[in-house]
């Protein structure tokens, strides 16, 4: 049986939580601390893809990564590949499917950190920045693991745009979801029930660890 | 006196909410006393600099904190808050808590070894804050604030959730810490008590404003502000320092303005300065010195004014010795048989007070 999929739907979870840590932990925390009148929309948009059908996120990425598109077009000219039926086609997309579950764990963990620990932080001489990392994403901790896990296995389990983005290029945009799709296509069942099973499982193990976290401390938000 | 420290005229407006605060610190321990939601805790923090919206002009010792076009962040204030609720980090141990405040701190200041020897806490550095008592984590707290090197220093209610015995022990650590570590301290409170046992000076605010600032002792004296502070019984207060000890009767003499005094039932080392607070209705006045008494102290005393109060009693404005005031409250039949008058010198024998914490 062929076990690329699984190799590329992990290394596809892995980037996409890494991009979205980086990029949403200052989104998260100005959505937890900040006062602009903006704050309420951007907290709607980042909430977007968890209503959305995937097929909607799908065509639009179609249309904005495509050669023609927006970002597709300069994307082509620089480097010279489309992205489009590409791994970083779909390192986009999921970023932005996956935004919620990252995003709003850690602004609910931020929200739970307060102002009180960043004010006496300041009252000993810490710079804001300084404040942020030594003491603000320390007490955020829990949030951050439940961010990580979220974004990961929500990523794992993406199937419909990223079908729509990357197609099902074997070694490229070939993730496990579409792999079990294909296997059922084909009426190679057993290898769909290895996938499928091995998905289930691990989902269920992702969200029992969660929980046990979650229980342990009152700290850190679940979605 | 000595300079002040600190002057400030702020302004912070918010709804239902007025702030216009003028005053000065000076050195020794400022009580900030008022009634709840009068402002101040929110005076504390726009002279942290946490209230963003709030304005002014605050300098300090030389330096220039705030003024209208400009304002320096609060983590480069040299400021210490601690805050009712503490704030320690949970993240971090007790040490680690110390390490923080040592590591960033703006100034010289006192070393660890120190702070963990006044305030007790050599016990408690590897602890962390979710295991530490309340007056456990207001000590370390306190020293946290300390190890910032901090030259003004802020606590606001340190003590309201402590119970009894636990204030009694903190309060001689919060007393000691202007002289130990050369640090004026502004202390928001409302109990009377830690008035009267902590400060040197208190200011009272009332509805956003601060409309008295002046030396305990004269503050408490005076008719105009017992309604402000709380409605109190006529009173005085008295500062005073033990300048000897009888040791066949087991007494303290002490000296002050009002004259010489004696106490049973303290032991105190000749120089330490103590607080007493005299009663109207613990005062008895007679024509002649007291040939034998159970009160110890008698004194000459002077009568300025007698105001009636009613209900057969008047109240007798005094001075006993270097113009300290006195209050008694006596009888019209009494102050009729006595003759009491302006100018008249009668004696006086009082039961002084002695209030907590020996300064």
């Amino acid at each position: 049986m062929n076990l690329t999929p699984v190799w590329i739907s992990l290394q596809l979870a892995s980037v996409t939580v890494i991009v979205l840590l980086t990029l949403g932990t200052p989104l998260a925390w100005w959505l937890a601390v900040g006062r602009s009148r903006w704050r309420v929309p951007v907290d709607a948009l980042v909430a977007l893809p968890l209503v959305l059908p995937p097929t909607v996120l799908g065509f639009y990425m179609l249309i904005l990564l495509g050669p023609q598109g927006p970002i597709g077009g300069p994307w082509l000219a620089v480097t010279g590949d489309t992205l489009t039926f590409s791994f970083t086609g779909l390192v986009i997309t999921s970023v932005l499917y996956s935004l919620p579950f990252v995003v709003q764990p850690l602004r609910d963990a931020f929200r739970g950190v307060g102002a009180g620990p960043l004010e006496a932080a300041a009252m000993l001489g810490a710079r804001p920045l300084d404040a942020f990392f030594s003491v603000a994403c320390p007490l955020a901790g829990r949030g951050f693991l439940t961010a990580a896990v979220l974004g990961f296995a929500h990523t794992l389990g993406e199937f419909g745009a990223i079908l729509m983005v990357g197609g099902s290029i074997p070694g490229e945009t070939r993730v496990v979801a579409i792999a079990i799709y294909e296997h059922v296509e084909t009426l190679d069942y057993a290898s769909a029930h290895v996938l499928s099973a091995g998905l289930l499982a691990f989902s269920f193990l992702v969200l029992l660890a969660i929980y046990t976290l979650n229980r342990r401390s009152r700290s850190g938000g679940m979605v | 006196m000595s300079e002040p420290l600190l002057t400030f005229d702020l302004q912070l407006r918010r709804q239902g909410f007025r702030l216009e605060a003028e005053g000065r610190l000076e050195p020794g321990i400022t009580a900030l006393f008022g009634p709840s939601g009068c402002g101040k805790t929110t005076l504390l923090r726009c002279l942290a600099g946490l209230e963003k919206a709030s304005e002014g002009v605050i300098r300090h010792d030389g330096s220039t904190w705030q003024t209208r076009s400009f304002r320096l962040p609060a983590h480069r204030r040299p400021v210490g808050l601690v805050f009712q609720d503490m704030r320690l980090f949970e993240h971090m141990s007790v040490a680690q808590n110390f390490e923080f405040a040592r590591r960033r701190r703006r100034a010289e200041g006192p070393r660890q070894q120190e702070v963990v020897e006044v305030l007790g806490v050599a016990g408690l550095l590897d602890r962390m804050p979710a295991a530490l008592s309340g007056g456990e984590a207001q000590r370390v707290a306190l020293g946290r604030a300390l190890l910032a090197g901090p030259r003004v220093l802020l606590m606001d209610e340190p003590l309201a959730g402590l119970d009894h015995e636990r204030r009694a022990r903190i309060m001689p650590l919060v007393r000691a810490i202007p002289e130990r570590f050369g640090v004026p301290l502004l202390y928001v409170t409302h109990t009377r008590q830690e008035v009267l046992t902590l400060a040197d000076r208190v200011m009272l605010m009332d509805r956003g404003g601060i409309v008295a600032d002046d030396r305990v002792a004269d503050m408490f004296s005076a008719p105009a502000c017992w309604p402000a502070l709380g409605g109190i019984e006529p009173t005085v207060v008295w500062d005073a320092r033990v300048v000897a000890r009888d040791n066949d009767w087991g007494l303290t003499a002490l000296a002050s303005d009002a004259g010489r005094l004696r106490l049973a039932g303290i032991s105190c080392d000749a120089g330490t300065r103590l607080r007493l607070l005299v009663a109207a209705r613990d005062v008895v006045l007679t024509l002649e010195p007291p040939v034998a008494s159970s009160a110890l102290n008698g004194l000459p005393v002077q009568v300025e004014s007698l105001e009636d109060r009613g209900n057969g009693l008047v109240l007798v404005r005094l001075t006993a010795g270097r113009r300290a005031p006195l209050w008694a409250e006596v009888s019209r039949q009494s102050a009729a048989a006595l003759r009491l008058a302006p100018g008249r010198r009668v004696h006086a024998l009082i039961r002084p007070q002695l209030l907590g914490v020996p300064h």
